[in-house]
């Protein structure tokens, strides 16, 4: 049941190349030891826990993807921890205890990996709309899109399991789908200001 | 112009413009408001796609972390399941044996000094017979839910799931695990399922099938959760088994109370596909 451990540079490379079994792993790797840390400084329920988990596993994964995360000074598990701490601190749980330190304070001490989890109103209400947008689209097109922009897939492995005819057709089909995207947020965004 | 236009932003988005390029970019950005807008719309998309990927991702992570969570409810080993039955069977039959031989003559009690108020210990004051009377008394035959589901569970199949063989050609990943469930190969079907892109993993319609392979290997509670979400869903084109196979799932994860509660809306469906079946399986159930 259990996934081999995989190490630092395997896991990064193994979601550069579009792996998201990686990131599934990741997240089942750590998760109870997680779960068990959390709960030893935190007042946080299971549900707190589970989010800042997800919160920190897909952290992780974004920034690999985006280029900003290409080596760890530290084990995966402490990049982990500590963004998965930040998200429970921004949450204003009640600290139990201050006392601990380990190797995700000391990490934490060095200002590794601070992300912020902040969002104000106007954000919100953005995100609100885009969401509006992409829930219009087609299936297809969300999905397209989605493995060539958020996933970075290449335009062959799309045809590929897509069944497509060529490389043209699927970088006709995905254009089609981002101009239709547009068009969608231009409409939500009409509409909001009207 | 316009086509041209979003072929440059979408390279500067890639950082694939040179330095040139680039200053030019800027440049128009400054200069053009139409240009600006449109660099800011593909932001929005990207942002747009961007969000949907991480919903997408957590949806998938939720659903792994509701496996783990089944996992865990269960003993890592199934010897300790047959050890545990062993050792109920032993001390079962060994109460058993104890209540019902001949009483053999007890040697003689002490008499303790309690007035006449001793009670008599002697083992005459019971009819040596109770124990067997009481046995032949009519007792409601309670059904085994697991026999049940064992005798109505099929994996679902019709001739649309037949995969077409299609020569020497390779098959897909989603081909080869259709293949397999169709051949009847459950496990291994689960293995080909792991290795299935996202969008592939994510089609409900073979989620479904997924299902019914943890229903076949006996992983009840997972099968639960993912038969849930596709009923929650309601995108799988077997749509109308989904509540059967869920009633199935709940009676295998001896979770009866909600596989009759579903069976009874089954069975009132008169637009279901499964209402007769369901009708017989109730009256079986009761």
């Amino acid at each position: 049941m259990h996934s081999p451990r995989l190490h630092n540079d395997d896991v990064i490379t193994a979601i550069r190349s579009g792996q998201m079994r990686a990131v599934e792993d990741l997240y089942t790797q750590y998760r109870a030891d997680f779960f068990r840390w959390g709960r030893r400084r935190f007042d946080a329920n299971k549900q707190d826990l589970e989010d800042a988990w997800q919160d920190a596993v897909i952290a992780f994964y974004t920034q690999v993807m985006s280029g900003k995360l290409n080596s760890l000074r530290y084990e995966a598990r402490v990049w982990l921890f500590s963004v998965g701490y930040k998200r429970l601190l921004n949450h204003r749980r009640k600290i139990k205890r201050v006392l601990w330190k380990d190797e995700i304070d000391e990490a934490l001490r060095h200002g590794a990996y601070w992300l912020d989890f902040q969002e104000n109103q106007g954000q919100l209400e953005k995100k609100e709309n885009l969401h509006k947008a992409m829930k219009t689209m087609s299936g297809q097109c969300r999905e397209m899109l989605m493995q060539r922009y958020f996933m970075e897939k290449s335009i062959e492995e799309i045809q590929q399991e897509w069944e497509l005819n060529s490389a043209n057709t699927t970088s006709a089909t995905l254009s089609r789908c981002l101009k239709r995207l547009k068009d969608l947020i231009k409409t939500v965004q009409t509409a909001v200001i009207s | 112009m316009e086509e041209q236009d979003d072929k440059l932003i979408e390279r500067f988005y890639l950082n694939d413009l040179s330095e040139a390029e680039l200053a030019a970019f800027h440049r128009r950005m400054a200069e053009d408001e139409a240009f600006w807008e449109a660099v800011q719309l593909h932001v929005d998309a990207m942002e747009a796609i961007r969000l949907e990927g991480i919903a997408m991702l957590r949806k998938r992570l939720t659903d792994k972390g509701r496996e783990l969570d089944t996992d865990m409810h269960l003993p890592a080993n199934s010897w300790l399941w047959w050890t545990l039955g062993l050792a109920a069977i032993v001390i079962g039959a060994w109460a058993l044996w104890n209540w019902m031989r001949p009483e053999t003559p007890s040697p003689p009690v002490p008499m303790i000094e309690n007035g006449d108020f001793a009670p008599s210990l002697g083992p005459d004051t019971l009819p040596a017979q109770t124990p067997l009377i009481k046995q032949t008394e009519p007792v409601k035959k309670t059904p085994n839910h697991q026999q049940v589901f064992a005798a109505w569970f099929k994996p679902y199949k019709d001739p649309s799931l037949e995969p077409s063989r299609r020569g020497g050609a390779t098959q897909s990943p989603s081909e080869r695990f259709q293949q397999l469930y169709w051949d009847g190969e459950y496990r291994a079907a689960l293995a080909a399922f792991d290795s299935l892109g996202v969008s592939a993993k994510n089609n409900d319609n073979l989620v479904f099938l997924k299902a019914n392979c943890l229903l076949t290997i006996g992983n009840a509670n997972a099968a639960e959760a993912l038969l849930n979400n596709l009923r929650d869903n309601n995108r799988s084109r077997f749509g109308n088994q989904v509540d059967w196979y869920l009633a199935l799932s709940h009676l295998q994860a001896s979770h009866v109370k909600e596989a009759e509660a579903l069976l009874l809306r089954i069975a009132a469906d008169k637009g279901s596909a499964r209402r007769s079946d369901a009708t017989r399986l109730l009256r079986e159930l009761n």
